[in-house]
């Protein structure tokens, strides 16, 4: 029963996926059909035209299998490391850099503001 | 022929994923993540064979690709799940997520261009905040590699969760809420499942962020492209 339920909120999923991205493609505009279905799911709910529960268990199972659908488009970096041959330190100098300086500034103000949140 | 990829290329995806989770659990480090070592053991098995079993693989992965766009509509139910933490931490979540968006963007195009990062890398560099799913999007919409998306925003969350608490807590930013936000916005998932294993409300700002922090980037690159195009 269980399985039945998972499969059939797969399905829903999958159709509100295939939605949107008929949507994209139709309107052409520039707009990534998967950020699109997230919007539209996020309304349903928030708006309560689709309870939880017709989605909680297709989406758990998505979840949980998601690190392993990386793969794919992780393994393409082979393909393309040829555009960092030469550009390595400076990439690997922009991703820390912006890192670190992102995590002092947002932490810096997000601290300021739940001090003031408090008072 | 079409079929027999597809079978195999999920079937080497899965087996891969499932024997470096297992690698992960026997080692306990946090760092090695069952990705990384996926994707290191996957790309050093593919430059070493010819290139032909590389092309078969792409050609197979066309239906996991597809997965993802359900996967990543399946991002709106745990955000939907810690809706009340936002209505609670409204404007402190707001803050956090524009300014270390907009701060770390800056700082990859600002050092971007100082040490002359070819286009390529600067757009997938300028993904490295935003939840995996996502970027994958916005790398199609903004024309980078789906490859250097993956290890730029990669690199991001394992790095962030590293470096991010002991550098917040010399900072003194010891406020759960302000840490979990800086976790999920700089670290998308990564840094969200660290400000988890600190504290659960940790970890509902950091799902938060992470989700805000998609969808204000993600907004940003699309109101971008229909300027620029």
């Amino acid at each position: 029963m269980q399985a039945l339920r998972t499969g059939l909120q797969l399905l829903l999923l999958g159709a509100l996926f295939a939605a949107c991205r008929s949507a994209v493609a139709r309107s052409g505009l520039p707009l990534p059909a998967g950020l699109l279905a997230l919007l539209v799911l996020l309304a349903l709910l928030l708006t309560r035209a689709l309870p939880e529960r017709a989605v909680r268990s297709g989406a758990d199972a998505l979840l949980r299998i998601l690190p392993a659908l990386f793969l794919p488009p992780g393994l393409g970096v082979v393909r393309e490391l040829h555009l960092v041959e030469g550009h390595g330190l400076a990439l690997a100098a922009v991703l820390v850099g912006s890192l670190v300086v992102g995590q002092l500034v947002a932490g810096v103000v997000a601290q300021a503001a739940v001090q003031r949140e408090r008072r | 022929m079409r079929a027999l990829e597809v079978a195999g290329a999920t079937a080497f995806t899965a087996a891969l994923y499932w024997a470096c989770s297992r690698v992960q659990r026997r080692l306990r480090n946090s760092l090695l993540h069952p990705l990384l070592l996926s994707v290191v053991a996957g790309g050093t098995l593919f430059s070493l064979l010819p290139p032909v079993w590389l092309d078969a693989y792409v050609r197979g992965s066309g239906p996991m690709l597809w997965l993802l766009g359900p996967a990543t509509a399946a991002l709106a139910l745990p955000f939907y799940r810690r809706r009340a933490f936002l209505a609670e931490h409204p404007w402190t979540t707001v803050l956090a997520v524009v300014v270390g968006s907009a701060t770390t963007i800056g700082v990859v195009w600002a050092l971007g261009a100082l040490l002359g990062l070819p286009g390529p890398l600067l757009r997938a560099a300028s993904l490295k905040s935003v939840t995996l799913p996502v970027a994958l999007g916005l790398a199609e919409l903004i024309r980078t590699q789906p490859g250097l998306t993956t290890v730029c925003v990669f690199t991001s969350g394992l790095i962030g969760s590293a470096v991010g608490p002991p550098l917040l807590t010399r900072l003194g930013v010891r406020s759960p809420v302000a840490r979990g936000l800086v976790l999920g916005t700089l670290s998308h998932a990564i840094g969200t499942a660290r400000a988890l294993e600190e504290d659960a409300l940790s970890g509902a700002a950091g799902v938060v962020a992470l989700t805000l922090a998609a969808l204000l980037i993600g907004g940003g690159a699309i109101v971008l492209t229909l300027l620029l195009r």
